[in-house]
Parts: C-alpha cells; sequence; structure tokens
C-alpha cells in the first residue's frame, strides 16, 4: 500500500478558484485532511502522539513518583538576609546593569535585570542607537544560556575533571616551548570577535611568537564580503546600512530581516522607514530576490524566487538597467526581467535613496558590482557608509587564515599546538572532511568555550568560559560603537574569561578579569569609565571611511543545471550554538512554524517530482556530505532549490539539543549542486500551523489596505446589551500595526522570559500543547508556488465582554475595573471552559506540571513577580499585569499621578519595530489611542461582540497580486 | 407474607439520613471552623528563632523605629530583616560578649547570614507590597500587632484572606498619618472612619479597584 500524497493539481485548482484575500495556514489544513480539521476543530487536538503508550505511561509514572505530595502541610520557610547589604541594592526591588551580549562578534547593547543578586531579564539598551531599547530573539534567550546547566563547570583533560592548577601546568609547558620556537607551531582558532581586549591580548602574543597562526572558525562569516570590498576599495570595510532612509531597497539572496547578529538595527530602521510612507513621506519599495523564504522575501513589495546560481545573471541585468555597461547577456525569464526593470525604475526615481543588499555568501564578484552600484547610485553618506572592521583578524593584507588552511597545516603536520578559542569548528563550521581525524596527531590541543561540544570532545583539554553574563570583555556594536560587557552575577563556576585564558597562557599569572578591560581603556579617565558603565559604550560609533570609486566588475556567469542545495542559518539556533536552549528550540521558526528539528525544505513543484510530502524521509547528497532528514514542503521558494538548515544533527550540545534533525556542514558559497531521492522514512515533526486556529469569520484575520487608500471601511459593530464593564482609572489596551511587524519572534522569547513560560518538548507541540501566551500566527495568501507570508501576533484580547469570564464555574477569571481579563491561578480547577469558549484560542493549559523539575539553575531565571503555575490551571497573556502593578505602586509610592505611559509590556519592549503599542485608551492623547483612530484599525472577529481591547492596524500594500517567479 | 422490614425500619432511616446531614453539616462546620483557628492560621504561636530577639526591648523600650532594621518597608514589597551589620551597629559595642548574642557573632565571623523562621508567611500565590501600604497609611500594628510588647515575636492577626478583604472592602477605619505608621501604639481622639476618609481623600486613595482579584493574585 502505498503511502497517501499530496494532490497537488487540485490544491492548485482550490487555490486558483478562491476569490478575495482567502488565507491558508498550511498545507494540511488547505487539503482538508480529517487530521487537519480535527486540529483546527478543536481547542486542543490531540494528534497522532509521537511516543507510544508504553513510554507515556513510563512518563506519567516518572512524574508523578517526582510530584510527591509537597504541598500538603507547611513547609517551614526561611528568611536570610545578607551579613552585610550593599547599601544601593534594595532587598525586593530590582537593579538594572547595562552591558552587552556578543553575538557573532557583534554587540547586542543591553539592560540587564537582577533581582537578588540573579540576573532575571535582558531588554534593549535604550541609550545605545543599536538597540534603541529592543533586541531579537536571541538576546532574549541569552539569559537562559547563562542558566544552562549543560554549561561546561570544569576543566577537563581527555574528557575527565580537572583543576586549572592542571590546566596553568600544561600552559606553562607549552609556553617553554613556544618560546624556543618563537610560536612555530601554535595555531590558534578564534571564533568571530570584535573585542579590543582580545585584540590587544593577541597583538602581544604575536610580537613574542611571530609564527603564531591565527584562522577564523565562525560558520556564516562575513569573509567574503570584507575580502571583496578590499580588492574594491583597496582596504577592506565593513557596511552600515541605514533602511530607514532607504526608500527602495533591493535585496540579492539577502536577508537583512531576519535574524542574524545586525538584526536589531536594521529591522529598526525598516520599520521607521515604513512609518514615514505610511504618513505620505516618501516611499518603501523592497524588492527581493532570493531562493528561499524569508523574512525580508515575506515583507517585500516585490518578491522573486529564484536560484542562487542565477544570482549573477540577475545582478548583470540590474547593472544593465542601470546604465552600466556590459556586454553580457543575462540569461533571465521574462518574469526575471520583469523584477528587475521594476526595481531598476523604482531605484531611478529615487536617486541617493535606494540601497542594494547582497547575501555575505555570494560569489565575490556580484558583491563587488553591487559595491560598485551602490556607489553609483549615491547610497553613500544615505542609506549605505562604510567603517574599518570591527571584527579582529581582518587587517588589510593579513586576514587571519581560513580552516580549510589549517587543514592544510594539520595534513602537513606542522601544528604543535592547536588552541580552539570559543568555537565549534567541529560542528558547525565547514572544515574539510577529516578534521577531527588530522587533529589526533597534534600533540597538544586545547578547547576553550561556554560547554564541552563536540570540539572539545576532541581535544586534549577543555577549559571552561564565562558567559557574557557572568564575566568582563568588550565588544563593538553594528555602528563600530565599543560596549563593555559587565558580568550581572559573579561567576557561576569555575570559569575564566578568553582575557584570563590567554594571560595564563602568556604568564602564568591568575589575574583579574575585570583588568584586562580597564587595561584596554586605561586611556579612559575613572569617572569615565564609571559613566562608560552606567551608559553601556565607551567609545561613540567610527566615523564613515571614505569609500574611493569602484570599478566595474566582469561578471562570471556560471552555468548551473539540476539542483541547488543553500544550507542557511537555523531562524532560531542559528549554527547550532543555541541548540540546548529550550525556548529557542520551541520557538515556531518563522514561516514553517515547526519547532524542535530541522527540515529539507523543497518547493511544491520539487516535492511533487521527488515523490513527497511534509515528513517523508528524504536524502540529500551534497559534495562531500549525504544527510537524511524530514522533508518539508516551503511553498514560495524556489524550484530547482533545496533548502538545509545548520545547527541540527548534534551530539555534545546538552541535555535540549542532541540528536534533533539532521546535521549539515555549512558551505563557503552560495549554493552547491546537490541532488535528492525520497528514501521512505517517515518523521514526526512538530509544528504549530493548524493550531489555534480562528473560527471562519466573514472577515480575514490579516486586514491588507492599498497605499493609496489605506482605511478600512467601518463595521458596525451590534449594539451590547451588557453593561460596560469599567468606568473609571487608566483602560487598558494594545494596538498591534501588522505594518510594522516581520513575525521576527522576538515578542514571543521576550513574553516566556518575562512570565516564566514553560518548555513543553516535541511530543507536546505537536499535541497542539506549547504554552506560548503570544503567539505569531503566519498564514499564506496566493497562490501555492509563489504565496504571500503574512504575521500576526496573537496575545489575549483582554474581551470587554469576554466569553471566557461567563464560562468560568468558579470565578477563577475575571475582569477588572481597568479592562484587564484576570487570571487567578489559584482558584482555577481545570475545568478548560474557559478555553473551549475562547474564540481567539489564546488560553494555555498545563495539562503536565512542566515546570518543577526544571534543574535549580534554570529556576533561578523565573521573574519572581509572576507566579511559576503547576499542572492543573490555565494561562495566558495578563498584559503583563506585574508591570502594571508594579508602575501603579511605584507612582502611590511617591504620591503622584499614574503615568500610564511608563508602563510597557514585555512584547512591546523588545520588538525591534516598535509595531506594539500599549497603553491607556481612556486618554485621548496615548499612543494607543492614537493609534485607535487610525483608519488602517480593525479588530478581530468583531461580529462575535466580544469587544477585544486588543486591535490591529491593517497592513499596507504597494501592489496588488502576489509575487512572481 | 412475612414483614422484611419491621415497624420501626422508616424512623430508623429518616434518623440515620438526619445523622448523615448532620454529620455532613457538622463536618462542614469543623473544618470551617478549623480554618479559621488559630491552630491553622498560627496566631499566637511563638516561631523558634535563631537567636531569642526581644521585640519588647528593643521596639518597645529602647524605641528602635520600625525602620533601622526592616529598612525596605517604605519602598520594597519586602520589609526585609536586617543583615548582621545592622545588628552589630550595637553588639558590637554593647552585649559584646553575651552568650545569647553567641550566633550572631558566628554569623559576622564566618560571613554566614542568620536564618530566621518566617512568621508571617503568605502563599506564594498571594503577592503583597509593604510599600505602598506603609506610604498609603496603613500602621504596621494594623497586621502585626502590638509588637513592641512580644518578647519573642508571633503573629497578633490571623492574617488570611478574609482580613486582607476586609480592609481593602472599607479602608477607612485602618489609616493613620504616614508619619505615625511606625509608631508604637499609636491612638487618636478623632473618629477613625472620619479621619481614615479625609486620609483617603487627601492621598486619592480610591478603594474600588482594591478588590480586584489580580491586585494581589497575579
Amino acid at each position: 500500500m502505498s503511502a497517501p500524497t499530496v494532490d497537488f493539481a487540485a490544491l492548485r485548482e482550490h487555490l486558483a478558484g478562491l476569490k478575495g484575500a482567502a488565507y491558508w495556514r498550511g498545507l494540511e489544513a488547505l487539503a482538508a485532511t480529517p487530521e487537519a480539521q480535527a486540529l483546527i476543530e478543536a481547542e486542543f487536538p490531540g494528534a497522532a502522539p509521537l511516543i507510544d503508550r508504553r513510554r507515556f505511561l513510563q512518563l506519567m509514572a516518572a512524574s508523578l513518583a517526582m510530584a510527591g505530595l509537597a504541598a500538603c502541610g507547611k513547609t517551614p520557610e526561611q528568611a536570610v538576609p545578607a551579613v552585610r547589604q550593599a547599601p544601593q541594592l534594595t532587598p525586593g526591588i530590582a537593579s538594572w546593569y547595562a552591558t552587552a551580549i556578543p553575538f557573532c562578534g557583534i554587540a547586542q547593547p543591553v539592560l540587564g535585570k537582577t533581582v537578588a543578586g540573579r540576573p532575571i531579564k535582558l531588554e534593549g539598551n535604550p541609550q545605545h542607537p543599536m538597540s534603541a531599547g529592543t533586541c531579537d530573539a536571541f538576546t532574549q534567550a541569552a539569559i537562559l544560556q547563562l542558566y544552562d546547566p549543560d554549561r561546561s563547570q570544569a576543566p577537563r583533560f581527555k574528557g575527565r575533571e580537572t583543576s586549572w592548577d592542571e590546566v596553568r601546568g600544561a600552559l606553562a609547558r607549552q609556553r617553554l616551548m613556544l618560546d624556543t620556537s618563537r610560536g612555530k607551531g601554535l595555531h590558534i582558532v578564534c571564533g568571530a570577535s570584535s573585542s579590543p581586549t582580545l585584540g590587544r591580548q593577541l597583538d602581544t602574543l604575536r610580537r613574542r611568537w611571530p609564527e603564531a597562526r591565527l584562522y577564523h572558525a565562525e560558520s556564516f562569516a562575513e569573509t567574503e564580503a570584507l575580502r571583496t570590498s578590499e580588492r574594491v576599495f583597496g582596504q577592506p570595510l565593513q557596511a552600515r546600512r541605514y533602511l530607514q532612509n532607504a526608500e527602495v531597497l533591493v535585496c540579492l539572496e539577502d536577508d537583512p530581516l531576519g535574524s542574524g547578529p545586525r538584526q536589531t538595527p536594521l529591522q529598526q530602521g525598516w520599520a521607521e522607514r515604513r512609518r514615514q510612507a505610511a504618513q505620505g513621506q516618501g516611499a518603501a519599495l523592497s524588492f527581493v530576490a532570493e531562493s528561499i523564504p524569508t523574512l525580508t522575501g515575506a515583507a517585500a513589495t516585490h518578491r522573486l524566487a529564484i536560484a542562487p546560481s542565477r544570482l549573477p545573471d540577475l545582478t548583470l541585468a540590474l547593472s544593465r538597467a542601470l546604465g552600466e555597461n556590459v556586454a553580457d547577456q543575462p540569461r533571465l525569464s521574462a518574469r526575471q526581467l520583469e523584477w528587475v526593470e521594476a526595481a531598476a525604475t523604482a531605484l531611478k526615481a529615487h536617486p541617493g535613496r535606494g540601497l542594494i543588499c547582497v547575501g555575505m555568501q555570494a560569489a565575490t564578484d556580484v558583491q563587488a558590482q553591487v559595491m560598485r552600484l551602490n556607489q553609483r547610485l549615491g547610497a553613500h553618506g544615505q542609506t549605505l557608509d562604510w567603517q574599518a572592521p570591527t571584527l579582529l583578524g581582518y587587517e588589510r593584507g593579513q586576514f587571519w587564515a581560513s580552516l580549510e588552511q589549517l587543514a592544510q597545516q594539520l595534513a602537513a603536520g606542522n601544528v604543535s599546538q592547536l588552541l580552539l578559542l570559543d568555537c565549534n569548528p567541529l560542528q558547525a563550521s565547514a572544515p574539510e572532511p577529516g578534521l577531527e581525524g588530522l587533529m589526533q596527531k597534534v600533540p597538544f590541543c586545547l578547547h576553550a568555550g561556554l560547554y564541552y561540544d563536540e570540539s572539545a570532545a576532541h581535544c586534549h583539554w577543555h577549559v571552561p568560559l564565562n558567559h557574557a553574563l557572568d564575566g568582563w570583555t568588550d565588544v563593538r556594536a553594528a555602528d563600530g560603537s565599543a560596549c563593555i560587557v559587565q558580568p550581572l552575577i559573579e561567576p557561576m563556576y569555575s570559569t575564566r574569561t578568553l582575557h584570563q585564558l590567554i594571560e595564563l597562557l602568556l604568564t602564568s599569572a591568575d589575574s583579574d578579569a575585570l583588568n584586562h578591560v580597564r587595561s584596554t581603556w586605561a586611556h579612559v579617565a575613572q569617572d569615565q569609565w564609571r559613566q562608560a558603565l552606567a551608559d553601556g559604550w565607551i567609545e561613540a560609533a567610527a566615523p564613515a571611511i571614505d569609500a574611493p570609486e569602484a570599478a566595474p566588475v566582469m561578471l562570471n556567469l556560471p552555468d548551473s543545471e539540476g539542483l541547488e542545495a543553500v544550507v542557511r542559518a537555523d531562524p532560531c539556533v542559528w549554527d547550532g550554538r543555541f541548540a540546548n536552549l529550550g525556548w529557542l528550540q520551541e520557538l515556531p521558526k518563522p514561516i514553517s512554524t515547526l519547532t524542535w528539528s530541522n527540515v529539507v525544505g523543497l518547493s511544491p513543484r520539487l516535492a511533487e517530482q521527488v515523490g513527497v510530502r511534509n515528513g517523508d524521509g528524504v536524502e540529500v547528497a551534497l559534495p562531500g556530505q549525504l544527510l537524511r532528514g524530514a522533508a518539508w514542503i516551503e511553498p514560495g521558494q524556489a524550484d530547482q532549490v533545496i533548502a538545509l538548515y545548520a545547527g541540527y544533527g548534534r551530539s555534545h550540545a546538552g541535555r535540549v539539543g542532541n540528536g534533533l534533525g539532521y546535521a549539515v556542514r555549512p558551505i563557503q558559497a552560495a549554493s552547491v549542486s546537490a541532488s535528492v531521492r525520497s528514501n521512505g522514512d517517515r518523521h514526526a515533526l512538530a509544528f504549530t500551523q493548524a493550531h489555534h486556529a480562528l473560527p471562519d469569520d466573514e472577515t480575514p484575520p490579516i486586514r491588507v489596505v492599498p497605499r493609496d487608500r489605506p482605511q478600512i471601511a467601518v463595521q458596525q459593530i451590534p449594539a451590547s446589551l451588557y453593561t460596560s464593564a469599567t468606568d473609571s482609572g487608566p483602560q487598558w489596551g494594545m494596538v498591534i500595526d501588522l505594518d510594522l511587524c516581520t513575525g521576527c519572534n522576538a515578542c514571543v522569547t521576550a513574553c516566556q522570559a518575562e512570565n516564566n513560560i514553560a518548555v513543553v518538548g516535541a511530543e507536546q507541540v505537536a499535541n497542539g500543547r506549547s504554552m506560548h501566551w503570544l503567539r505569531i500566527d503566519h498564514y499564506y495568501q496566493g497562490s501555492l508556488d509563489a504565496p504571500r507570508s503574512r504575521f500576526q501576533p496573537l496575545p489575549c484580547m483582554h474581551c470587554e465582554q469576554a466569553p471566557c469570564e461567563t464560562g468560568c464555574p468558579v470565578n477563577a477569571t475575571v475582569h477588572s475595573r481597568d479592562g484587564l481579563n484576570q487570571m487567578v491561578y489559584n482558584r482555577c480547577i481545570g475545568t478548560r471552559t474557559c478555553a473551549s469558549y475562547c474564540p481567539y484560542k489564546v488560553r494555555r493549559f498545563n495539562w503536565l506540571d512542566w515546570s518543577a523539575n526544571a534543574a535549580p539553575s534554570i529556576q533561578a531565571q523565573r521573574n519572581p513577580e509572576v507566579t511559576v503555575r503547576t499542572r492543573g490551571v490555565m494561562e495566558k497573556c495578563t498584559y503583563c499585569t506585574q508591570r502594571i502593578s508594579a508602575a501603579r505602586i511605584d507612582s502611590k509610592q511617591r504620591g503622584v499621578e499614574f503615568d500610564t505611559t511608563t508602563v510597557v509590556t514585555a512584547c512591546q519592549q523588545t520588538c525591534p519595530s516598535q509595531a506594539i503599542r500599549f497603553g491607556d485608551i481612556a486618554d485621548p492623547a496615548s499612543p494607543v489611542s492614537n493609534a485607535r483612530r487610525d483608519p488602517r484599525h480593525y479588530r478581530l472577529l468583531e461580529a462575535l461582540g466580544t469587544r477585544p481591547r486588543t486591535s490591529y492596524l491593517a497592513r499596507i500594500e504597494d501592489v496588488e497580486g502576489s509575487d512572481e517567479t | 407474607m412475612a414483614q422484611i422490614f419491621s415497624r420501626s425500619a422508616d424512623t430508623w432511616l429518616r434518623l440515620g439520613l438526619l445523622m448523615l446531614f448532620v454529620g455532613l453539616a457538622g463536618g462542614l462546620l469543623v473544618v470551617l471552623a478549623l480554618d479559621r483557628s488559630d491552630y491553622r492560621t498560627g496566631r499566637n504561636w511563638v516561631v523558634e528563632q535563631p537567636l531569642p530577639f526581644s521585640h519588647a526591648h528593643h521596639a518597645g523600650e529602647l524605641k528602635i523605629d520600625c525602620r533601622y532594621c526592616h529598612s525596605s518597608v517604605e519602598s520594597s514589597a519586602m520589609a526585609s530583616l536586617p543583615p548582621t551589620e545592622t545588628c552589630m551597629t550595637c553588639h558590637s559595642q554593647i552585649w559584646k560578649n553575651a552568650d545569647v548574642l553567641e550566633p550572631l557573632r558566628k554569623s559576622l565571623r564566618e560571613q554566614q547570614p542568620l536564618h530566621w523562621q518566617h512568621v508571617v508567611e503568605l502563599p506564594d500565590y498571594a503577592y503583597f507590597h509593604h510599600g505602598v501600604h506603609v506610604n498609603a497609611g496603613v500602621g504596621c500594628s494594623e497586621c502585626h500587632g502590638a509588637v513592641d510588647r512580644m518578647q519573642l515575636l508571633f503573629k497578633a492577626e490571623p492574617l488570611n484572606m478574609g482580613q486582607c478583604l476586609a480592609c481593602h472592602r472599607d479602608p477607612a477605619p485602618h489609616l493613620r498619618p504616614v508619619g505615625q505608621v511606625t509608631a508604637p501604639q499609636w491612638h487618636t481622639d478623632e473618629n477613625r472612619r472620619v479621619l481614615g476618609e479625609r486620609l483617603m481623600k487627601e492621598r486619592h486613595i480610591d478603594p474600588r479597584g482594591l478588590t480586584d482579584c489580580g491586585t494581589c493574585h497575579r
């Protein structure tokens, strides 16, 4: 009996026949299979369990055994004051410290909130322009990484725990040899870093040992871009992009709005442009040519799905259309040429306000040509400027070497001492095959990192490093400004900072972590130093460098036949460094809504050709790699492209991240030729696409209005027979601007961090039991092969006439005087009536006690202002009632009137687009009241008469219809 | 045919049902009474502490203000207990060799804090904020009783939800001028309700939102 297949033809016909703004949530929902119907109709869908009955009973028995009878009887509580209370710390009041989280060598400036000596939350630093008070999902999750119980806690020698004295002794012996050999044989591999202190220390090291060699090991590095700029401009330069000035943005296989170290400032700039355009100040057009669906493509006005091998032809066509003298003919289809014409016309119509972005993995000549085109368009000084590279190892003429060159040195037997500093080349980077084998011959091999990961397991020595939140270092932000990374807590384990380790190698001295950083900035006076620690940066952004004129580039047009594979960083775990963070594993990936696994992305046509549906096993063959994974159909992906995502298939990630998905090594090119075939396996995938679907309504959930007439027809709301529940005092409401939301997931992670939301695991997510209070619904709109993607964040609506309040038999959910729908956990008996009454499906039930068995260090992260829920109670978004309470109490304590603009919910605070507005709707001057008067304003499921306090602003569209392929 | 049930069977049945009903009702009353009893609320039970600290001596005789030790009560949710150093501000000079204070000196010597036992313990799902109450004019002794007359500390009030609600529904009789919040044995000749209502007006205390569940249970 053959496996059921997807009837693509029928789906296409069905979609073509739909009129109006028909939204669909995924292929299963579209195909209206019986499973999909069950998922959609039930508030608590019970999909086929991923675990069998025997294992389920084992798990239940285990959790019962551990639950115990702790609730009965009084547990005596003790009050333990300090021996000496620091005068600036008041018990019960949080302290905030400015610091930064380095990510791929680029600082994410944050403010860290600490309570009782423990950091519990990170927020963007409002004073730093690269964050402006916001941050992305990775930065929000960094706090969990500090407390990860699988972090390396002690040095190891050949896998067994040892002491730092042993490490010191071993390093001393190596130092003697190195002093004799002047560093010949010493090869140091570093992850991307922009630390001035590390730079200073490596300079000292190289002066002492001139023969030592340095290498980069960063999976999705900017090396190609910097090498290209060195060729084009004579010196390596790093770009700074100002999307707020880019009225026309052209992206060639680039994803500025997607996850990455520059996501926050780029997304802020993009959102600022959209806000300006909505007010009639200029355009906000974006032309995106990409191979796989990304957030930038979802937000684009004109999207083109194209294979990466066609990128040189596309660039050639664009060059010609912009007036460059090109002889070759690009080999493009009519549709592709149309896209190019539209992009070029737009760029010419907005001189000086356009920007062409190209992916950092693109071929060097494509990147060079784009640099020239940007110059010709007058982008310099407006939408783009150049700075000296902030990242270490990119000095003119002396770039650090690559891992391929390290492999050559290893093979030649030239390596006597190998140091892997804060990198994981055996898992993430692209080594030559056999790097593990080659490393066996090295007499001394040391790995320094946060985890005892795959690279550490192959080294003799492993030393644990501090996390950014418990160690001193410094790092540069995307604009070149230098931030001091100050710890928020004493080192949690027996770790050292990277600077202390290098000092140990150079002198065997136990040094003070702070002194290393302070010495780098010794020229800064003490009071300025203290001011820098309070502000969050010590050196302002570097001035722009004038770039000389770029010569025209002869583009190499490769032939391409057959399929190509692209390897991308996973939007939730990047290159695998976050694989052990439960929050990020459970975060639904923006477009596919998958969790806990990676997939092999195929376009609908390619999937039809290969004969697979979602979850079927496929085998993908790349040069030097063969991997087996689950197929996933990505509507909108280019037909010749196989999408592979790095960061999974790990063996030494920790208890959360091991053994998920398939492993793929990143390739140092835009794409490679590959093949794919079905292998008959079946994988169970946990995705949230069909969960919590809204009931059918006449009006679509996401409203889109044209640019020239951005208004929604006023709907007649049925009159209500109920009296209004709220009469005076602040009335809370929220408006989410769908024109600004990119679907980046920062708000979901921030909510999880703020509200102690539990991680439930893949099986439970598949059952529709994920606990995210705020979810981002993703909808496709349009045809199967080239749809638009739309995102809608959905917190609790806090309906004025809430059906859930009517349903609760024990009054555990009640309405407050200020308009909140409150959830009282201690009253809830778990009938789940409220959830079945809620038309928006925002309520989450604790089917199991997901919080009780968390490791003690994970428990330390929890917010003490928010109850940790146990089994059997309902929970949902509370509009961050703890923050409202804290602000109200603060105003009462100071005896002033309650300033409602000081209340900021977690999701609102972190959104880099600032798409969420929250505040007092009874105050006509508040931002949220202004938003409610906007002509684009609408509410979800208005006809039901729930009168939700959470509402939306429609998305503005510049062009009609869907994108081109 | 022989009768299965005797003549008195009905009576027995009715008696049985009555006993059942009385038993259940009585059981319910017992449970409710127990729930409010001092056994359950811990009222008037002295709690054993690492040091026999006497509030009667320090707060009553020496007239040390509550806030000298419970220093965060005006600004924070927690009243907080004094760190060892606060005790040592005096006891490094006076009674510095007393046997009874050995745990205190040990704490300072070994840099290990003292582990006090909670006298008032609210469940984790109730969030109480000291600062807002103190700034509203609720005196310390309203809830904690005459601490300045307790040799060893015990709960003077049941501090169950009913008591909190009684005040939240009608705060006026429980308020005093903010400057007198820590004053022991404070009394006034003015009618408490009249005074309280005047204070509420002066300080814009609006009782209407105080009985929302989410005020304390979030």
